[in-house]
C-alpha cells in the first residue's frame, strides 16, 4: 500500500516520515523514528505508557494515527529535558524514588507535564484523577503523586 | 553486625544510578532493541480452551512472500521429563516446553500452537491467518469443582494424583496432595471453648506488569544464539531455552534489558525459545512482542484458591488448634504454589495443634506463574479473615488476639524450623501504637487488620568490583534491576569501600559477563546479591591493602582500611600518608587491575512479617468500597535504601488491594477470558488509592552483613484480609469470596 | 541427637513420622544414614526439598557439621516470585 508522507515537528525539530495509513503514532515514533522512550503497555488506550503531547494536549499515541500528526507539534519523553537540564518533574521523580521498574515513568512524566502546564497548583485529588489514565503496577502511586506535588511547588517558586 | 548509627551510606536515600536514563526515555526495555534484517515473530494461539490438535499445516504461511519461517510443536525437540525444575517455577521442563508450544493438545484458550517470522508485522499476521489447524474440541474444566468432579474431562489423561494416603488408581485432574501439621487437631478442637469453620475463595488474577513480554533473538550459522529480553532471570532464560530448544547452555547468551515489572511473572519463558527456533530457521534475527491481550491469555496468572479454615480457641483467646484444607488451581500443568500455601497459612501463630492439607488442581487456564509470595496471599487471606472472625466472636481486639498467639523467637514454625529473631510482635506493637489505628471512624466506615508472612530466599549470586584507574568503581552483577536494586548495591559497596556513592556505577551484566546469579525474585536480590557485592568489595579491599603493605614494606596486617583509604595501623611506626583507591590504582598499576570477586550460595535468608491496617468506606447503595487510609508495617531486617523499601510496601499494598477489591479473570462457558485487557481487568489506578503510610521495622537478620531480610514479596500478603476485615467491620457483613467488587458487595449486603 | 522434621513425601519414603531424632555429626552423615535405611532418600531431597538447618535455609548443606542439639528440617521445595 502506498505510504503517506507526513511533515510534523517532534521535540522542537522539523520531522518527516513515511507511514502506512493504519500505523499508529506510537508505532512510528518507536519503530520508524527510534524514539523508544515512549512505551507500549496495551495499545488500547488503557495504560498511558504511550503518553505524548500533541500541540500541548495529552494524547495516547497508540490511539492516534501517525498520519494525523501532519502539521502538528509532538512532544515525547525525549523532549522533556532541556539540553542537559532535567525538567523539575524528572528531577522530582528521581528524588522521591517515584519509579521502581520505570516502564510507566515516561508516560507519567509526560502526563504530569500536561497537568502542570494547565494547572500549576493541582490538589492531590486532581493529580490522582488526572493520572488515572496512567497505570503503574509497582509504586502504588504514593511517591508518584508526591513527586508531582513537589515538582509543581518548585515550578511555582 | 554493625549498628545502624555507624553507617554512612546504608539507610540513606540517594538517586538511583540508573535513574536519569529512566526519566528521560533512554533506558532500553524488552521491546526497544532492533537488529539489521530483523524479522517480526508472531504466535498463533488456540481459539479453544481444551482441544486435541489433530494436525497443523504451516504450508500456507510459508508460501507468503516475506515469510521466512514457521514452526509448530513438531519442530521442537521432545524434552525428557526430568521432574522439578530448578530455580523459581514449579513444574517440569517438559511442561514448560509444552507450554511454550503445544504438542498434541491445546490446554487453554491462548495456548501457543504455531509461530511465524516475517519481514513485516502485516505479513506475519497474514501468515498466521494462513496456518491451518485441525482441532477436536474438548470440554474445558474451568474451576476447582468442575476439575474435581467425578466425571470431569481429563486435562492430562495420564495424571495420577501424587501424595494420596492410598496410591491413586485412576487418572484425575488433581496433580498432588500435600499434608503437613503437628500435634493432634481433633483433641485441640475438642478442648476449645469455641470452634469456627469457614471457606474462603480468591479468584485468578494476573501479575499485571505494565511491560508485555518481549525478546529479540538471533542465531548464527554456527548455532550460537543471543537473546535480548525482559526477564527477572537471564540465567534461567538461558537454561530453560537451552532445554526447550535442545541446545547447550554455553551456546546461548542472554542479555537482560531493563525490565518493566515482573512480580514473579517474568521468572519463566514463553517467547524466547520460540524466537530462537524461528531465528534458526529463518537465518535472521527475530523480534517478538506480546500484545496485552496475549499477556492476559497466555502468561501469569496467579492461582485461584479455595481454603477451608477451622479454628478452635479458649475464651481468653488462646488458640488450641487450626486446620486448613486448601485447593489451588495450577492452570494447565502441575505446579501451583501449594507447598508455600501450606507452610505460610498459619506461620504467624504459635499453636500446638495444626493440620494443613493442600491440593494442586489442573484447570484449562494458563500455567500459573509465581506472583509475589506465591501461594501466601491466598492462604493468609483465609487464615487472617478467620482470625478476625474469631476476634469478633470472642470480642477481643484483633491486635491483642494476634499478640496473644503470635510466633516468637524460639517457637517452632508450623513447617518445622525454630524461629530465629523475627519481627512479628514488633510489627503488631507498631500497629497498635500507630496514630492511624486510633483515628475515629464515621458511619459506614470500617477498619481491618491482617498479618503477612513470607520466607524470603537466598541462593546463588555473583558480583565483581572493579577499581578504575581514577579510583571510581564499577560493580558488576547479574540481577535485573526491577525496583531500584542498583542503588542498594551501590550503597552497600560505598559503605564497604568508604568511597562516595556517586563514584560507584552498577552494571547488570549479561550471562557471559556476570557470574551465575539466580533470578531477581524471592526477595533475594538485596540479600543474596548484596552479600556477593559486599564480599567482592571486601576482596578488593584485601588486595588493595596487600599492595600498600608491599609499597610500605610492612606486613599486610599493618595496613587498615578506613574511609576509602589504606591507612597505617594505629601505633604502627611508619610515616605514611593514607592512600586512596586512585593512588593505589595508579601506584600499583604494574601489578594489574584491582578486581574483587565473589560467588556464593547465600544461606540464612530471614523470614519477613508484616502487619497492614486498612480503613474503608462502603457505599451501601452501589457496593463500592473506598480505601480511606492504609498503613503498611513490615520488618525489613535493614532498609538499605528506605525509599525503595517503602516503595515495595506501597506497591505490594496496592496490588493486594486490587486483588481484594477488583481483579479477577472472567470466563465464558467455553473457557474464553472475557476481560483480557486493562479496561475490563481493572487494576488500581491513582484515583482509587490514598497515600500508603509505611513503617519499616528493623529486626536485623544476622546472616546478612547489614541485616537485610528481603522485602519484595511480603507486602502483597496482608492487604487481602486487611481489606476484607475492614469491609466486615464497616458493614457487619463478612465477605469470604474475593473480589469485593461493587456487584459482589451489593449482593452480599442484600443477602444479609 | 539431631532433631529432624520430615515433610509428608519423606515420611512416606522412610515410613517414619514427622519428628524424629537421628544420631549424626554432620549433614553428610545424616543423609547417609537415611540413604542406608531408605535408598533414594538423597535423590528425593535434592529434587523435592529445601533444607533448613538451625533455622537457616541452607542451599549447600553437604559440608555442614551438626551439633548435638541441631535441628534439620526438610521443607517441600520453596519457589518464589
Ligand atoms: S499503550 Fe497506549 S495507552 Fe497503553
Ligand atoms: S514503576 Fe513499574 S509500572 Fe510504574
Amino acid at each position: 500500500m502506498a505510504k503517506t508522507h507526513v511533515s510534523t515537528r517532534i521535540n522542537g525539530q522539523d520531522a518527516e516520515f513515511l507511514c502506512s495509513p493504519e500505523q499508529s503514532l506510537l508505532e512510528v515514533l518507536r519503530d520508524t523514528l527510534q524514539l523508544t522512550g515512549t512505551k507500549e503497555g496495551c495499545s488500547t488506550g488503557d495504560c498511558g505508557a504511550c503518553s505524548v503531547l500533541v500541540d500541548g494536549t495529552l494524547v495516547c499515541s497508540c490511539l492516534m494515527f501517525a498520519a494525523e500528526a501532519e502539521g502538528h507539534e509532538v512532544t515525547t519523553i525525549e523532549g522533556i529535558a532541556s539540553g542537559s537540564d532535567l525538567h523539575p518533574l524528572q528531577q522530582k521523580f528521581l528524588d522521591h524514588a517515584a519509579l521502581q521498574c520505570g516502564v510507566c515513568t515516561p508516560g507519567f512524566i509526560v502526563a504530569s507535564k500536561a497537568l502542570l502546564d494547565e494547572d500549576p497548583d493541582p490538589s492531590e485529588e486532581s493529580i490522582r484523577y488526572w493520572l488515572a489514565g496512567n497505570l503503574c503496577r509497582c509504586t502504588g502511586y504514593d511517591k508518584v503523586v508526591r513527586a508531582v506535588q513537589d515538582a509543581a511547588a518548585e515550578l511555582r517558586s | 553486625m554493625t549498628d545502624a548509627a555507624e553507617f554512612k551510606y546504608v539507610g540513606t536515600r540517594p538517586v538511583r544510578p540508573d535513574g536519569v536514563d529512566k526519566v528521560t526515555g533512554r533506558a532500553a526495555f524488552g521491546a526497544d532493541f532492533t537488529l539489521p534484517g530483523m524479522l517480526h515473530g508472531l504466535v498463533l494461539r488456540s481459539p479453544h480452551a481444551h482441544a486435541r490438535i489433530k494436525s497443523v499445516d504451516l504450508s500456507g504461511a510459508l508460501e507468503i512472500e516475506g515469510v521466512f519461517a514457521a514452526v509448530s510443536g513438531a519442530d521442537f525437540p521432545e524434552v525428557e521429563d526430568t521432574g522439578e525444575m530448578g530455580g523459581e517455577g514449579g513444574g517440569s521442563i517438559k511442561d514448560l516446553s509444552d507450554n511454550c508450544m503445544a504438542r498434541g493438545k491445546a490446554l487453554y484458550h491462548g495456548h501457543a500452537v504455531a509461530a511465524v517470522a516475517a519481514n513485516s508485522l502485516a505479513k506475519a499476521r497474514a501468515a498466521l491467518a494462513a496456518i491451518k489447524v485441525d482441532y477436536e474440541v474438548l470440554a474445558p474444566v474451568m474451576d476447582l469443582d468442575a476439575a474435581m468432579a467425578e466425571d470431569a474431562p481429563l486435562i492430562n489423561e495420564e495424571l495420577m494424583t501424587q501424595g494420596l494416603a492410598e496410591p491413586a488408581t485412576k487418572p484425575s485432574n488433581i496433580a498432588s496432595r500435600m499434608v503437613m501439621g503437628r500435634g493432634d487437631v481433633a483433641k485441640g478442637f475438642e478442648g476449645a471453648d469455641i470452634v469456627l469453620e469457614e471457606t474462603y475463595y480468591t479468584p485468578t488474577v494476573h501479575q499485571g506488569y505494565i511491560e508485555p513480554h518481549a525478546c529479540l533473538a538471533t542465531v548464527n550459522e554456527g548455532g550460537q544464539a543471543t537473546i535480548w529480553c525482559c526477564t527477572q532471570g537471564p540465567f534461567e532464560v538461558r537454561s530453560y531455552s537451552a532445554a526447550v530448544c535442545g541446545m547447550s547452555i554455553g551456546s546461548i547468551r542472554v542479555i537482560p534489558s531493563e525490565i518493566g515489572g515482573g512480580f514473579g511473572g517474568k521468572t519463566t519463558v514463553y517467547l524466547e525459545p520460540v524466537a530462537i527456533m524461528l531465528s534458526q530457521k529463518a537465518g535472521r534475527p527475530v523480534k517478538m512482542i506480546m500484545s496485552r491481550e496475549e499477556v492476559f491469555r497466555a502468561t501469569g496468572p496467579a492461582s485461584a484458591a479455595r481454603s477451608t479454615i477451622k479454628i478452635g480457641a479458649m475464651r481468653d483467646g488462646t488458640i488450641t488448634a487450626m486446620s486448613a484444607r486448601m485447593h489451588y488451581e495450577a492452570g494447565a500443568y502441575p505446579g501451583g504454589p501449594v507447598p508455600m500455601g501450606c507452610m505460610s497459612v498459619f506461620a504467624a501463630y504459635n499453636v500446638p495443634n495444626l493440620a494443613m492439607e493442600g491440593f494442586d488442581v489442573l484447570v484449562n487456564k494458563p500455567k500459573v506463574a509465581a506472583y509475589r509470595a506465591p501461594g501466601a496471599p491466598q492462604a493468609m487471606f483465609a487464615s487472617e479473615s478467620m482470625i478476625d472472625e474469631l476476634a469478633k466472636a470472642l470480642d477481643i481486639d484483633p491486635i491483642d488476639l494476634r499478640l496473644k498467639n503470635a510466633a516468637n523467637e524460639g517457637d517452632s514454625a508450623p513447617y518445622g524450623p525454630t524461629w530465629d529473631a523475627i519481627g512479628l510482635k514488633a510489627c503488631l506493637e507498631a500497629a497498635k501504637a500507630h496514630p492511624n489505628y486510633r483515628l475515629a471512624l464515621n458511619e459506614g466506615q470500617g477498619r481491618g487488620l491482617a498479618v503477612g508472612f513470607w520466607f524470603n530466599i537466598g541462593f546463588q549470586s555473583s558480583a565483581e568490583v572493579h577499581v578504575n584507574e581514577d579510583g571510581t568503581v564499577t560493580v558488576i552483577e547479574g540481577n535485573p534491576d526491577i525496583g531500584g536494586s542498583r542503588a542498594s548495591m551501590a550503597i552497600m559497596a560505598a559503605e564497604e569501600l568508604g568511597i562516595p556513592y556517586e563514584n560507584i556505577r552498577v552494571q547488570i551484566a549479561d550471562t557471559e559477563n556476570a557470574g551465575y546469579t539466580m533470578v531477581t525474585g524471592g526477595s533475594r536480590t538485596t540479600f543474596a546479591t548484596g552479600m556477593a557485592v559486599v564480599e567482592a568489595a571486601r576482596d578488593v579491599i584485601g588486595q588493595a591493602k596487600a599492595r600498600v603493605a608491599k609499597l610500605w614494606q610492612v606486613d599486610a596486617e599493618m595496613v587498615e582500611w578506613s574511609d576509602g583509604h589504606a591507612v597505617p595501623k594505629p601505633g604502627m611506626n611508619v610515616d605514611q600518608k593514607p592512600m586512596s583507591f586512585a593512588e593505589i590504582a595508579a601506584k600499583t598499576a604494574p601489578s594489574g587491575p584491582l578486581l574483587g570477586k565473589a560467588s556464593l550460595n547465600a544461606r540464612g535468608a530471614g523470614p519477613g512479617f508484616s502487619v497492614n491496617v486498612c480503613d474503608v468506606e462502603v457505599d451501601r447503595r452501589t457496593g463500592k468500597v473506598d480505601v480511606l487510609r492504609f498503613t503498611a508495617i513490615q520488618d525489613a531486617g535493614r532498609a538499605i535504601h528506605p525509599s525503595y523499601v517503602e516503595g515495595q510496601l506501597q506497591g505490594g499494598a496496592v496490588q493486594g488491594i486490587g486483588w481484594a477489591l477488583n481483579e479477577e479473570y472472567v470466563y465464558d462457558a467455553d473457557g474464553v477470558q472475557q476481560n483480557a485487557g486493562f479496561l475490563d481487568y481493572r487494576v488500581p489506578v491513582a484515583s482509587d488509592m490514598p497515600m500508603i503510610d509505611t513503617v519499616i521495622i528493623e529486626v536485623p537478620n544476622d546472616a546478612h552483613p547489614y541485616g537485610v531480610r528481603g522485602v519484595g514479596e511480603t507486602p502483597i500478603v496482608a492487604p487481602l484480609a486487611a481489606t476484607a476485615n475492614a469491609v466486615a467491620n464497616a458493614t457487619d457483613v463478612r465477605i469470604r469470596d474475593l473480589p469485593m467488587s461493587p456487584p459482589n458487595v451489593l449482593a452480599a449486603l442484600d443477602a444479609d | 541427637m539431631v532433631r529432624v522434621v520430615l515433610p509428608d513425601f519423606l515420611q512416606a519414603h522412610t515410613g517414619k513420622g514427622r519428628d524424629i531424632e537421628v544420631n549424626a555429626g554432620s549433614y553428610a552423615e545424616l543423609i547417609a544414614s537415611f540413604e542406608r535405611e531408605a535408598p533414594g532418600f538423597e535423590a528425593l531431597v535434592s529434587k523435592k526439598a529445601t533444607t533448613v538447618i538451625d533455622g537457616e535455609i541452607v542451599p549447600d548443606p553437604m559440608f555442614d557439621d551438626l551439633r548435638e542439639d541441631s535441628e534439620v528440617c526438610f521443607l517441600p521445595k520453596l519457589s518464589a516470585g
